[in-house]
């Protein structure tokens, strides 16, 4: 099975193109576009790396990375 | 008949019994006043241009970071599509995709220029000062300033004095110097030979490490010299603008190597090609040793 990645971010071109660039290379992607969002996905899926966006709405990056940790 | 001046422009005859009487008090406290306002009105003014300074500064550091999320898109995008991982390519989609590339590219180099040269003009620019050894510095500029000269027969040399004290400089921004400089020399060269040269010298019983890049290219016209450091120059005459460039690499090259301490020049013939160095002083100013990490 393929290793999954999270990715948050906000801008929608960045999504697609961050998006064909790891498919092509056979990781399976989940997107999210806040950092609430980002969150909740990271629960449910338990995904193997999450890429983040410092800058998203809501809550930042930083922010959103901490309590994903804990 | 001639009409005497009036007394208040009569020189008094001895200034310490200056016009007095109770008109004399009024025009002096109404002076006085009108100084008093003109003052704040003076230290209002500045307040407004240091705001207005600062606003410009912010505006254009905002400009360009709001510009660069597009144009790493148009760049990712067409590199994607480039290497053909999507789809193959016909070869004029293939020359078509390359000068999106090609454009997207040298307009994030203006904008990453003019970024650094605005950050530098408001004395925003954070340097990173460490140790460093001339090595670490120039650690492959030389071998991808090969694709800069493509194929016309330049030779490309580099004469580096052998155990060289470290200095104690921004490596990152001393190397974009160097490669600037690189750069334009091969810009401006045809054929003949590029050298990087670096060196220790002795200027005024202060030791440096003096790193010059010598070329054969056309060379710089006196009258042209002062041209070179200033913004969003290229010397625009027949000869000039065949190399793309912002045209701002040279004074943000300038303005770095003041920050540590140094100095940047030119010496050049026309026709006979251009020498520019700079100076690193082994000692650093006060300025960036004070900037500890």
């Amino acid at each position: 099975m393929s290793k999954t990645i999270l990715y948050v971010e906000d801008n929608a071109a960045n999504r697609l193109l961050v998006r064909q660039v790891l498919e092509g290379v056979g990781y399976s992607i989940s997107e999210a576009t806040d950092g609430l969002s980002g969150i909740k996905m990271a629960q449910e899926i338990q995904p193997d790396l999450i890429l983040m966006d410092i800058n998203i709405p809501g809550m930042d990056g930083y922010e959103a990375a901490t309590r994903i940790i804990s | 008949m001639i009409n005497p001046p009036p007394a208040e422009l009569l020189a008094p005859d001895d200034p310490l019994s200056a016009p007095s009487g109770p008109a004399a008090q009024q025009r002096i406290i109404a002076l006085e006043e009108e100084l008093a306002q003109t003052r704040q009105e003076l230290t209002e003014i500045k307040k407004q241009l240091y705001e207005t300074d600062k606003l410009k500064t912010e505006f254009i550091a905002t400009v360009s970071h709001e510009l660069r999320t597009p144009l790493n898109s148009i760049l990712g995008f067409a590199k994607l599509l480039l290497k053909q991982k999507i789809g193959p390519l016909n070869s004029i989609q293939q020359t078509d995709l390359s000068v999106i590339y090609d454009s997207a590219q040298h307009l994030l180099s203006l904008v990453n220029d003019i970024l650094d040269l605005s950050k530098i003009e408001a004395g925003k620019i954070r340097l990173e000062p460490k140790w460093v050894s001339v090595e670490e510095i120039i650690v492959g500029v030389m071998a991808s300033s090969i694709i800069l000269i493509e194929d016309k027969p330049i030779d490309l040399r580099d004469e580096i004095e052998p155990n060289l004290p470290q200095i104690y400089v921004d490596r990152g921004r001393i190397r974009q110097v160097v490669i600037n400089m690189v750069s334009n020399a091969a810009k401006f060269t045809d054929s003949g030979s590029i050298t990087l040269r670096i060196r220790k010298i002795t200027k005024n019983d202060q030791a440096y490490i003096c790193f010059s890049v010598k070329d054969t290219g056309i060379g710089i016209a006196p009258e042209d010299m002062a041209k070179v450091f200033e913004a969003f120059r290229q010397i625009d005459s027949s000869v000039a603008r065949r190399a793309e460039g912002t045209g701002l690499g040279m004074s943000i090259s300038y303005r770095l190597v003041a920050l540590h301490g140094g100095e940047l020049w030119v010496e050049s013939q026309v026709g006979q090609g251009s020498t520019f160095s700079f100076t690193i002083p082994l000692q650093p100013p006060a300025s960036l040793a004070s900037l500890q990490l």
